[in-house]
């Protein structure tokens, strides 16, 4: 055999290359020989060894090297029950997933009685059953515990050192913090600071001009974010006992708008009820300005039952907003539709859709038509409405635009009794004759427009429907089409899908409704319910189940009131009181020049965080002298604030002092003088019930199912905001908190000096309501389920029959109605826990109301106004499209949320939030995908990056939110003598509230809020954009 | 018509690399070339007895480096032995691992006994290796009746391979260029038309010409075939008829790299039919395209067809770089080729004018 040169060389050539070419394969295999790539384990692979094994016939081994724990997430604000899996060793969190005995987290879930074990034995693939509605976290719930481990927590109490927000600061003791935070002194080096003691004063009037203001203790105002199952510890401390009238959470930027519609809707401005579609049985929703599945709480439940009915059951749903959600996709079908509609235009389509339902009676008049709810329950409605309750209308009438009442009509009684609860309204019945609501014997009047003789006086009456009608009527579909963007054919078409389902079809907001009209915009599409008569049934409109109250005057403990109990009083900071009733509009009405007042106020909104740091830092009604920030962050989450007030909040001579428990740094707390560590997500205790959208009772436990790694204090618990406020009430020796401040019935007193002396027994009333006290935990549960390791504290704290029962709660994550208990047993068509309050079609409360700006009156029912400033003017007239093209809006992904952005693993899959723009409008405006933009409106402006999306309407721009941080991470704070890491990744994206309005209309020029709910306006702001 | 956006998007890396490609396009290219030994060699044709043992050898040089590429596709080649530990009668793809050994058997002892007769002959010329030969030939008998049962075993086995490989594409659901029965067609056919290009080829380095009107007579063939079911392919998606080609072309509608490709698969068929109806006796150019169309189609099918959305909106583009599991991966799969053809000519002649088996002379 010969072989030439030539071929010998490409021969070896050949060979050559096939060496290089399978170099990695071949490295592969040799690797594997020596058992480079081996996982770490057979089955799981490079995961976390499984925390249990269930074998084919069921029966379960433990790896003891885990803890698996039942508790409750916080990387929003839904509070779904998890299950945490946890390294006993290094006390590490390992993974988190869905507890099946929560509702939030699995469908159906399992019964209270199915022991620890079982549960365990159900999340496996034994018979499938840990797949058939699987119990589940969320991507977020999932990544967000890795927070706890996060390099930038603060784990010991800090005091800045320099000016405000210069991001240096100094460790202290917990004994020099309690120290100066209650004496207060020189202590900056920059002049006296009064004490929380000497603020603690709770005689002094504010100003003894204006006593109506109260005392000086409400100068300390208490930001607070979210209940997490611990406010009501915060607030029996900072309230009941220290006094002050201003604790406010975050709902005004939140979804403020939305609930005070659905406030409206059910009479109660101040508690805002709601409810949600029962989407398990419904076979038609509108959402609006809500994305099931992706954002609004809560969205992990609603997204399972959304996709299940879509699926199996008759759902179908459009979802109305200026950008695609997840809720229209490929999965859906024809199930789910997306409707563009133009920024804060919403009151138009719904007042569209209220319009076709009145003009071809397709509105359940049999429901309306029942005046209470007893006569309502009779003839088969669970559910009543003032649909025939008269309303004077008789111009300059004293009580024009209220309802006509029984005191009214001639009824005598007390005079603290006239127009409250038992003063009843008054309707029309078939013979026209007036009646009192109470009293009515069958179906009232409807449509009444007429003129009734009343105290000799002519006067002239609506009932409530009329009043909605003659509103919706003011304008016809082509001309809210053009409002909206929606054609008319599409309005009529989703008001006759609407009102095609009996009972079963809905409209429900949330988030979306935060523009300069969303007040309005919630309440008109809120009152299409009421109009389809869907509240209380099943596939309607559903309340809520509601919780266990820990807090209560309880079966076991008082936990509500204690000796010196304060109860606080004055004018709340946030102005959410009739302006009428100030001393400065008796002072300008004396002048005859009531309106304008110097900043707007807001009787029928909640308690509003927006406008209390504005007012307060101006002095307007009443200057701040010390602010508590526990877990809030109002400058990154309220449009326009930071602006508005960065300047001053950094100036100690305008707000002197500034505390903040927090366990974190963020872009409020980093204007604090003092920081304190909080414990953080699983370090935590709580009691805390779903927000909504469980028909049954659900009680989330929080409890420490891991260390809490802040420092300790002198007596050796961690410190957080619990032991941080009882140091401080012992230190100022004020009533509720130390020895003797909890009772129970049998009068017996017991010491609340740890935070588990208040939720232990608070777990203990938990456990004994409702019908019948929970079971006992077994030993096993209690092994199995990780409460082992805080039996020692159980038994120290509670009685001895306590101890099994409140176990029971903690070894199962909270207390949970079975799932079958959803539907009223008598009739399986109604709800079980149904709402309670009367639909008004007509809020006399709004509707007397007067705008504090421009003297207008506000209009009682739902309407369709366009987004306007505070005094009314339409923000289109003060900055026009064609300088302001655009209109920017805000939206929430389903991965990020205000304070989750130090989850690296996030980041990983999303990291950062490119401004969405529309193709056309791309092309308008010259820019790509990846362009570099300044996006400006007249609040400033700020460079993104722009997506070019076909999910989104011509004209608008949309920004994720939960990015644009300057904390939490984004900027490395100094520490003492340590600097913390650099992470640039947690400073990516932007965020829209930096560029958010202030109202040109408002005297004060403060950020913009809708004019009856007081909330942050961040949808429909006007803007233009052009490359950077 | 609704436009998809993809909310949240992945871009998602080819999990079937190119050398899923060269297993495709080497694999293919044996069982065609192994059919166009078969007249020849089993049948004892005269017209195919040279081009049939030059089948033969393209069979063998592409039939012993196919699997070698589609180790290297398992990303961890050692699993390719959970195939045998874990059987899943189920599967395609896993029916393929007993089908490939079926037909590599079957060839490389339908090759031995075809090259006896050679093998025997080597031994008895002087050489260092000639004890080798001796051992080789074992007895160098011709034995047609041993070549037919053992060219029956790698017919079998070859037409296996060609319907595995087809099948445990056309059933990806998810993938909408896959999920159509011209699939497995088109392969095969393209499978016979590469298997004559090698043919062609290799007769082309032999330096005859005798056999190239034949071989471009079957090839005009089979791309007439390849064009009637690509036209059947693109009629069941206009059409509608199939919901998955027709959601490929709405996604490959409006890029303009796609219709590029279209007009270069077209193109380069139209061009490789001109060349083989009108220049019968050329070997080399009509054998580099019909090679250039078997790579093109697997290339489309494999990469393109990864690069249309699977479960959101984003194409993904694939770039050919300088790594092992990709171009390089080509070039060592191309240089495995030639080292082995010239081993297997360096050690047994498959020129005419060594006697072929069977031959009296």
């Amino acid at each position: 055999m010969k072989i030439s040169k030539r071929r010998q060389v490409l021969a070896l050539g050949g060979l050559a290359a096939f060496a290089a070419g399978y170099s990695a394969t071949a490295g592969r295999m040799v690797g594997k020989l020596l058992g480079h790539d081996a996982p770490k384990h057979n089955t799981a692979g490079d995961a976390p060894v499984p925390e249990f094994r269930v074998d084919r016939q069921g029966k379960l081994e433990i790896n003891t090297a885990q803890q698996v724990s039942y508790t409750t997430c916080l990387g929003c604000t839904t509070m779904c029950g998890v299950r945490v899996r946890i390294d006993r060793a290094s006390g590490k969190v390992l993974r988190v997933s869905g507890n099946p005995y929560s509702p939030l987290s699995t469908d159906p879930h399992l019964p209270m009685k199915a022991s620890v074990r079982e549960s365990f034995i159900a999340i496996s693939a034994l018979n499938g059953k840990g797949l058939d509605g699987r119990s589940t976290a969320c991507g977020r719930g999932n990544a967000v515990a890795q927070q706890i481990d996060s390099p930038f927590r603060v784990l010991t109490p800090l005091k800045r050192v320099g000016a405000r927000n210069s991001g240096r600061w100094e460790p202290i003791s917990f004994e020099q913090l309690l120290k100066e935070v209650v004496n207060g002194g020189n202590l900056f080096g920059e002049g006296d600071v009064e004490g929380l003691m000497a603020l603690r004063d709770l005689a002094t009037p504010i100003d003894s001009k204006q006593p109506a203001l109260g005392p000086r203790v409400n100068q300390v105002a208490v930001l607070s974010s979210v209940n997490d199952g611990r406010e009501n510890f915060a607030r029996r401390f900072f309230q009941q006992s220290y006094g002050t009238l201003n604790f406010i959470g975050h709902g005004s930027y939140c979804g403020g708008s939305y609930r005070s519609g659905s406030g409206a809707l059910f009479g109660d401005m101040k508690t805002m009820p709601h409810c949600k579609p029962d989407f398990a049985n419904a076979e038609f929703v509108l959402f609006v300005g809500t994305a099931p599945g992706q954002a609004g709480n809560p969205f992990k439940r609603q997204a399972t039952l959304v996709a299940k009915a879509r699926t199996d059951g008759k759902l179908s749903y459009v979802v109305v907003d200026p950008v695609l959600s997840h809720a229209d996709n490929r999965a859906s079908g024809d199930r789910g539709r997306w409707l563009p509609i133009k920024p804060g235009t919403d009151g138009a389509l719904a007042m569209a859709i209220i319009r076709w339902l009145f003009e071809n009676e397709r509105v359940d008049s049999n429901f309306l038509s029942f005046p209470n709810a007893a006569l309502a329950k009779q003839n088969g409605e669970p559910s009543f409405s003032n649909a025939s309750h008269l309303v004077v209308v008789e111009p300059k009438h004293p009580r024009e635009q209220r309802m006509l009442r029984a005191s009214d009509m001639g009824v005598e009684m007390p005079e603290e009794q006239r127009y409250k609860e038992t003063d009843a309204f008054v309707c029309l019945d078939q013979s026209g004759k007036p009646v009192f609501h109470d009293q009515a014997s069958g179906p009232a009047q409807l449509f009444v427009d007429t003129v009734l003789t009343i105290g000799g006086k002519e006067v002239r009456v609506k009932s409530s429907v009329q009043l909605l009608r003659d509103e919706a009527m003011r304008l016809d579909l082509p001309a809210y089409a053009e409002a909206c963007g929606i054609p008319a054919e599409t309005l009529a078409g989703l008001a006759k899908e609407l009102s095609s389902h009996g009972k079963k079809a809905s409209v429900i907001a949330h988030g979306g409704m935060m523009s300069g009209s969303g007040f309005y915009n919630a309440y008109a599409l809120l009152s299409i319910n009421a109009l389809l008569g869907n509240i209380n049934w099943q596939g309607g409109f559903v309340a809520n189940g509601g919780g266990f109250k820990d807090n209560g005057e309880g079966p076991r403990y008082n936990l509500e009131s204690f000796a010196g109990m304060v109860k606080p009083s004055g004018t709340p900071l946030g102005r959410n009181v009739p302006y009428e009733k100030t001393a400065e509009f008796a002072a300008r009405k004396a002048e005859n020049k009531p309106y304008p007042a110097a900043a707007p106020w807001f009787p029928n909104a909640p308690g509003l965080t927006t406008e209390l740091l504005p007012g307060g830092l101006t002095g307007y009604p009443y200057a701040l002298k010390a602010l508590i920030l526990w877990s809030s962050n109002p400058l990154y989450g309220i449009a326009g604030l930071r602006n508005k007030i960065a300047k001053d909040l950094a100036d100690p001579k305008k707000l002197p002092l500034i505390v903040s428990v927090d366990p974190f740094i963020n872009e409020s707390n980093a204007f604090a003088d003092y920081i304190v560590p909080d414990s953080l997500m699983y370090e935590s205790w709580g009691w805390v019930a779903a927000w909504n959208g469980v028909p049954t009772k659900a009680m989330s436990a929080r409890w420490p199912v891991i260390a809490p790694q802040a420092t300790k204090t002198p007596e050796g618990h961690a410190i957080g905001m619990e032991t941080f406020f009882i140091a401080l009430a012992k230190a100022m020796k004020l009533p509720g908190f130390g020895a003797d401040a909890i009772s129970d019935p049998e009068g017996t007193t017991y010491a609340l000096n740890t935070p588990e002396d208040w939720y232990l027994r608070g777990g203990a009333n938990i456990a004994w309501l409702g019908k019948e006290p929970v079971a006992d935990a077994t030993e096993e549960d209690i092994v199995l389920s990780g409460v082992e390791r805080l039996r020692p504290v159980l038994e120290k704290t509670l009685k001895p029959d306590e101890v099994a029962k409140v176990a029971f709660l903690l070894s199962r994550g909270g207390r949970y109605q079975p799932g079958k208990d959803a539907y009223d047993e008598d009739d399986p068509r109604w709800m079980r826990n149904p709402m309670k309050s009367m639909a008004h079609l007509w809020n006399e409360n709004v509707g007397a109301s007067k705008n504090s700006l421009s003297g207008k009156r506000n209009n009682g029912c739902g309407s369709w106004i366009e987004p306007a400033f505070a005094d009314g003017t339409p923000m289109r007239k003060i900055y026009p499209a064609d300088k302001w093209p655009l209109q920017l809006v805000s939206y929430k992904s389903a991965l990020q949320n205000p304070y989750s952005i130090g989850a690296t693993r996030l980041l990983g899959l999303h990291p950062e939030n490119p401004v969405l723009i529309h193709p056309d409008d791309a092309r308008r405006m010259d820019v790509k995908m990846g362009d570099l933009v300044e996006i400006a409106t007249p609040g400033g402006s700020l460079k993104a990056r722009i997506m070019v999306h076909a999910g989104i309407l011509q004209g608008v721009a949309a920004i994720e939110h939960g990015f644009g941080h300057r904390e939490l991470g984004a900027r490395a704070h100094r520490i003492g003598r340590t600097t913390q890491p650099k992470d640039k990744r947690l400073a990516a994206g932007v965020n829209l509230n930096d560029i958010g309005l202030l109202d040109p209309t408002r005297p004060d020029k403060s950020p913009w809020v809708d004019a009856i709910s007081g909330a942050s306006v961040r949808n429909g702001l006007p803007a233009r954009l052009h490359r950077a | 018509m609704n436009t998809t956006v993809e909310v949240l998007g992945f871009a998602r890396e080819p999990a079937w690399l190119p050398w899923a490609v060269q297993y495709f396009f080497l694999i293919g290219i044996s069982t065609g070339a192994f059919f166009l030994s078969l007249p020849g060699l089993v049948w004892r044709h005269p017209d195919w007895r040279g081009v049939s043992r030059r089948a033969l050898l393209a069979a063998l040089v592409c039939g012993l480096t196919a699997p070698v590429a589609l180790l290297a596709d398992l990303h961890q080649p050692g699993r390719f032995l959970n195939f045998y530990l874990h059987p899943n009668l189920g599967s395609w793809m896993a029916l393929g691992s007993f089908f490939i050994p079926l037909y590599l058997f079957g060839l490389i002892g339908y090759a031995w006994l075809c090259l006896r007769p050679q093998l025997a002959d080597k031994a008895k010329q002087p050489s260092p290796i000639a004890g080798l030969y001796r051992r080789l030939a074992y007895g160098g008998h011709d034995n047609p009746s041993a070549i037919r049962a053992a060219a029956i075993a790698a017919t079998l086995g070859a037409v296996l391979v060609l319907l595995y490989s087809g099948m445990e594409m056309m059933v990806v659901q998810a993938r909408s260029l896959w999920n159509t029965a011209m699939l497995p067609l088109i392969f095969a056919i393209t499978a016979l038309t590469g298997g004559i290009g090698m043919t062609a080829l290799f007769e082309a380095l032999t330096g005859s010409r005798q056999s190239a009107a034949l071989l471009n007579q079957w090839l005009a063939r089979g791309v007439w075939a390849t064009l009637v079911l690509l036209a059947a392919w693109l009629v069941l998606g206009l059409s509608g008829m199939s919901p998955a080609t027709a959601e490929a072309l709405a996604a490959m509608g409006s890029s303009f790299g796609w219709l590029a490709t279209g007009v270069w698969l077209l193109g380069s068929t139209l061009f490789t039919l001109w060349m083989a109806v009108n220049y019968r006796n050329s070997l080399l150019m009509p054998a580099l395209l019909a090679l250039h169309g078997a790579w093109l189609i697997r290339w489309i099918v494999f990469i393109g067809g990864q690069s249309l959305p699977k479960m959101g909106s984003t194409s993904r583009s694939y770039y050919l770089i300088l790594t092992p599991d990709s171009l390089l991966g080509i070039v060592g799969m191309a240089g495995l080729c030639l080292t082995l053809y010239i081993i297997l000519t360096s050690l047994v002649p498959w020129d005419d004018k060594s006697s072929a088996c069977g031959d009296p002379t």
